[in-house]
């Protein structure tokens, strides 16, 4: 089957960037990419058992027409066939649906805001939900372009860490690049309980085999240990950290990561089946 | 773990092993907030257009629609972010293609804004808004429950029932208007947790509001001649609705071309009404005390007045619903009836006297249900509506003929009904049972058929021949070797001449033979339309394709076998 | 113990793909029992009974059980188990043939009716191949007496006339005995390959021993695997 990537393009400079990163995405790991060219400032996305509503910036609505063009030519630079989406259905005449049958989304990390206020530490509401709904992962871009070279995994034992697991070692498979693993050693968290947990899952070849290095990080604060990730990685992490369950946050330690780092991120929500 | 877990005891205890029960119990929950937002709506409005009555003395009293309808479409547009529509065609689109699902926001937001646009005096009704409000209570209880998409839907109908009952305080209406506009459905399942939704949401709305019957009556006692007269009251009846329907959706579309902000729109629109409203008052928010004057035969003016009563009250719910007013047609429908039915009486009276009939506010009866039935292309509905909003039903023989015929001849005009025509067209209405629910709910990625062999552009027609014998299919399709890239098809029905001449096995390349450009689909089309395609072409299969990418072939076997299955799955219970 | 599938389990048995059970658990069509919606499992027995109220059919490997690997698909086999008989009498087509049926290893009792039946298809089309060959058969493959697929071959007395499309005699039977027709094609496809080639019927010509007949056979089935046919 044939994976493809959606992305939402945004007809300006800060656009840009994003959009050369889901090229740069589809590009690595063999993805075809779908692009949106919104007209309307709203779109639906109907997931199993939800319904989300993203109300787009007033950026994304910028000269359609000049969008279209500068989509082509990127993706021509880029060397990729684009497949632009032009929605079927609308729920309201004002309100297309976007269809959810895709592999991966990418989003910035906001798209009912200005682009003034995104910064690190703040992921909109909107691709939160996206994120904890859908059933596949979303490319939380940095601010600007930014290739990776390899891919880091937090992986902290729970169900959702397994599929951002797999997620992290197909992907590396796919794009030919080395992974790493960052574990964050707690009470209930360690080298050995991990690996009976990789050993209970029939996952001990695979891990051995996919990762290059399993950095087993030891500090009283997160916040602390996450220079050891390198800069040129695409880090991978589940939606959900271990324990608390919360529906607006990921989880205190993803929270933390994705406040701390400008690294690209895909985040592997509850929902997510992994490919 | 990533299950919240109320979600999950309610699953286990209840969905799987006692669906019903849990159904039922759902619906009562339903039921009763959405008959409390039935009866809030109801409350706000009166409040609102009390507090405007006290501005009647001043000049500027016209453009208090106009305000009240801009303030609504702002609150739409810019805060809630609601799509435009009253939403019951959303509704419908929602219950038939997208599993019920509706958004949290939807639950109040048409509640809010239909209480601004009707307070204010726009001509038009408070029930569709909360149909909308009380489904998607229903669906966001559902959703927060986990029921699956099946029992979703019925929890929105009992949200569309519970509303309906609680606002008219009629529950067999709200029960007759789910089944038959909203699910287009009637099975064991769904009726019961319906109907018990209908109960709560009429017994909650009684409570706060009490009980009482909307437009209480004196006994009509009607005749043959009554029945007689119902069918030209029919005709009439249904010419009226077919005129407002289509009155209200072209004073859309004028509407739409005027460039201006939605808001700008609206307040222009109400403005207008209001300026109607200065010289007729009568046509003025949702009228329902016309309706209990016409009923009660205390209605003096002529028929002259009556009729020019009847287009203006038309005029001004088109202006208000046209420009982006919230609200729906149920009121203003009830109230053109009941005006359609006195007007048809004096006629009559006029003509050959009246003698043998029953009293006139008995043809604003039949009016009523004559213009539901006709607008909504819902004969019960209509029906039932009538009877329990007026208790009235001593008339039913003649309710009965009237709401028949007018929608019968309706249909004759109009295709679709009031909700339905613009959703029809985007092919957004999907009943349960038909074929097309069924291939809907296929996806091509299902029935896709990937025991294909290939062959490569560097092959020649010999390594073809050699794949035919080792084949099972009369369809290769051809791949570039370096990038996997799809090229083309080769259909052995079109290179039959070729495979048997031996000398040209070395010569013919496959690329020479095929179809470069064959009829392909892609993996996300609908299959409905695959299947028009096949029939179009006359072809049994066809390759999917996405992008350059060959996935497989879908053929017309496969697909009935998979229908098939797929019929008996969903029709079992 | 009761068995429990996971849903691509449960896909694999009921012969259904993986996204039409996950849309039927979405929909309620199919209640996913205890778990969240994202690892459904299934006890069998359970999964069975639900299949049958809905009609499907259950069991992994229906499809597998269809291609049976028969060893008489290999013509040295079916010449060995036919038998090479030389110096057949016979006057006329229809003794010869008679004679021929009776070195066959057709059960007894099937004699008669095997007989009247390879009579009866010379009569409606001559089995002469040509170059003094013929492959008499039956038009319906006896099923159900269990015979396994053999070719018998009778060297004739005298040559006869078959009524072949090049008018020689014939003085060559292969009597040809198969279960099914695809046995019976396989067969024929590969004695028409050996035959096709002159340097085998001139060796047929020589009313070769058995062991010669079988080892020749041999090599051109050797050189038929080659071709892939």
């Amino acid at each position: 089957m044939v994976n493809s990537l959606l992305h939402v393009f945004r007809n300006n400079a800060f656009g840009r960037e994003t959009f050369l990163q889901s090229l740069y995405f589809c590009k690595k790991m063999g993805f075809s990419l779908r692009v949106y060219i919104p007209r309307h400032s709203k779109f639906l996305m109907y997931f199993e058992n939800e319904v989300t509503q993203v109300d787009l910036d007033q950026s994304y609505l910028t000269d359609p027409n000049t969008a279209q063009e500068h989509v082509e030519a990127l993706a021509k630079e880029a060397g990729l066939p684009v497949d632009f989406l032009i929605p079927r259905d609308f729920t309201a005449s004002t309100l297309p649906d976007i269809p959810t049958t895709f592999e991966c989304m990418c989003c910035p990390r906001s798209m009912s805001d200005k682009t003034s206020r995104i910064g690190l530490g703040y992921v909109g509401p909107r691709v939160r939900k996206i994120a904890v709904a859908a059933p596949f992962p979303v490319l939380v871009t940095s601010m600007c372009y930014k290739p990776w070279n390899s891919i880091a995994v937090f992986f902290g034992g729970s169900t959702n860490a397994f599929k951002a697991l797999s997620l992290g070692l197909a992907l590396s498979k796919r794009a030919g690049m080395p992974l790493d693993l960052f574990t964050l050693e707690e009470n209930s968290v360690n080298r050995e309980i991990l690996d009976k947990l990789i050993f209970e899952r029939e996952m001990t070849e695979t891990v051995e085999k996919g990762v290059r290095n399993w950095h087993v990080l030891k500090s009283d604060k997160m916040e602390n240990c996450l220079y050891e990730v390198p800069s040129d990685a695409l880090t991978v992490l589940g939606a959900y950290g271990h324990g608390v369950i919360r529906e607006a946050l990921f989880g205190s330690n993803m929270e933390i990561i994705q406040s701390q780092i400008v690294n690209n991120m895909v985040i592997v929500g509850p929902k997510c089946r992994v490919f | 773990m990533t299950e919240n877990p109320i979600t999950g005891m309610a699953r286990r205890l209840f969905i799987l092993r006692h669906e019903k029960v849990a159904l039922v119990i759902a619906g009562v929950l339903v039921g009763c907030c959405s008959g409390v937002a039935a009866a809030l709506l109801s409350s706000a409005i009166e409040h609102l257009s009390e507090l405007c009555s006290h501005a009647k003395q001043y000049w500027w009293v016209f453009i208090l629609p106009g305000l009240g309808a801009a303030l609504s479409s702002l609150f739409l547009n810019k805060i809630v972010r609601e799509g435009a529509g009253h939403g019951v065609p959303e509704l419908i689109y929602s219950v038939s293609r997208r599993g019920g699902l509706l958004r949290f926001r939807s639950s109040f937001s048409r509640l809010i804004s239909s209480c601004l646009t009707i307070g204010a005096g726009g001509s038009a009704g408070p029930e569709a808004p909360v149909v909308m409000s009380g489904s998607a209570i229903g669906s966001n209880i559902a959703q927060k429950l986990g029921f699956p998409a099946r029992h979703r839907i019925t929890l929105v109908g009992c949200g569309a029932a519970a509303a309906i009952a609680s606002i008219f305080n009629a529950p067999i209406a709200g029960i007759v208007f789910t089944l038959e506009v909203v699910l287009g459905e009637w099975t064991s399942i769904n009726v019961i947790p319906i109907g018990v939704a209908a109960v709560a949401g009429t017994h909650v709305g009684r409570l706060l509001q009490g009980n009482s019957i909307r437009f209480t009556h004196a006994h009509f006692n009607p005749g043959t001649w009554d029945i007689a007269a119902a069918f030209g009251l029919a005709l009439a009846t249904a010419l009226v609705s077919v005129a407002l329907s289509r009155m209200i959706r072209h004073s859309g579309k004028i509407w739409a071309k005027l460039p201006s902000s939605p808001a700008g729109r609206a307040l222009l629109g109400g403005t207008c009404v209001g300026l109607i409203g200065l010289g007729v008052p009568q046509v003025l928010g949702e009228g329902y005390g016309q309706v209990y004057s016409l009923i009660h035969g205390q209605y003096s003016p002529g028929l002259l007045l009556l009729c020019a009563l009847l287009a203006l009250k038309m005029l001004a719910t088109s202006l208000t619903l046209g420009s982006g007013g919230s609200g729906g047609i149920f009121a203003p429908g009830l109230v053109v009836g009941s005006f359609t039915g006195v007007a048809y009486f004096r006629l009559l009276d006029l003509l050959f006297g009246v003698n043998h009939l029953a009293p006139e506010g008995c043809y604003a009866l039949l009016g009523m249900a004559g213009i539901i039935g006709g607008m909504l292309q819902a004969p019960l509905t209509g029906l039932f509506l009538v009877v329990d909003i007026t208790s009235g039903y001593e008339v039913i023989l003649p309710l009965i003929v009237v709401s028949l015929v007018s929608s019968s001849v309706c249909r004759y005009f109009e295709s679709d009904s009031f909700y339905l025509k613009d959703l029809k067209a985007a092919g957004g209405l999907i009943r349960p049972g038909t074929d097309e629910r069924v291939l809907e709910d296929l996806q091509v990625s299902e029935v896709l058929e990937k025991d294909v062999s290939h062959l490569h552009n560097h092959m020649s027609l010999a390594d073809l021949v050699a794949q035919i014998k080792t084949s099972h299919r009369n369809h290769f399709p051809v791949l570039e070797q370096e990038t996997g890239n799809f090229l083309g098809m080769i259909d052995l029905a079109k290179v039959r001449p070729y495979l048997f001449s031996r000398e040209l096995y070395g010569a013919v390349l496959v690329v020479d033979i095929m179809d470069p450009y064959p009829p392909a689909v892609s993996p996300e089309e609908r299959l409905t339309d695959v299947l028009e395609l096949m029939d179009r072409i006359q072809a049994f299969s066809l390759p999917v394709v996405s992008g350059a990418r060959f996935l497989g072939m879908v053929s017309k076997g496969t697909l009935l076998d998979h229908y098939r299955r797929e019929l008996i799955v969903q029709t079992t219970y | 113990m009761l068995m429990r599938m996971n849903i691509r389990q449960a896909a694999d048995y009921l012969n259904l793909p993986v996204q039409t059970l996950q849309r039927w658990i979405a929909q309620g069509f199919l209640p996913a029992p205890a778990g969240a919606s994202l690892a459904p499992s299934f006890e069998k027995d359970w999964l069975t009974n639900w299949a049958k109220s809905k009609n499907l059919s259950v069991g992994a490997g229906a499809k597998e059980s269809v291609p049976k690997a028969t060893p008489a698909r290999s013509l040295v086999q079916a010449l060995e188990r036919g038998g090479v008989f030389t110096d057949v009498q016979g006057d006329t087509v229809d003794e010869a043939l008679a004679q021929a049926a009776v070195l066959s290893p057709v059960p007894r009792d099937h004699l008669t009716e095997f007989t009247r039946q390879l009579l009866d298809r010379e009569r409606l089309c001559s089995t002469g191949q040509g170059k003094g060959v013929a492959i008499p058969h039956a038009r319906r493959p006896i099923e159900d007496t269990g015979v396994e697929a053999s070719i018998t071959t009778c060297f004739l007395n005298t040559p006869l006339d078959f009524k072949a499309i090049d008018g020689k005699p014939v003085s060559t039977l292969f009597l040809l005995i198969s279960p099914s027709v695809d046995v019976h094609l396989h067969l024929l496809s590969r004695l028409a390959f050996c035959l096709r080639d002159n340097s085998f019927v001139d060796f047929l010509s020589k009313k070769p021993l058995p062991v010669d007949l079988l080892a020749m056979a041999g090599e051109f089935e050797a050189k038929v695997a080659e071709a892939g046919l």
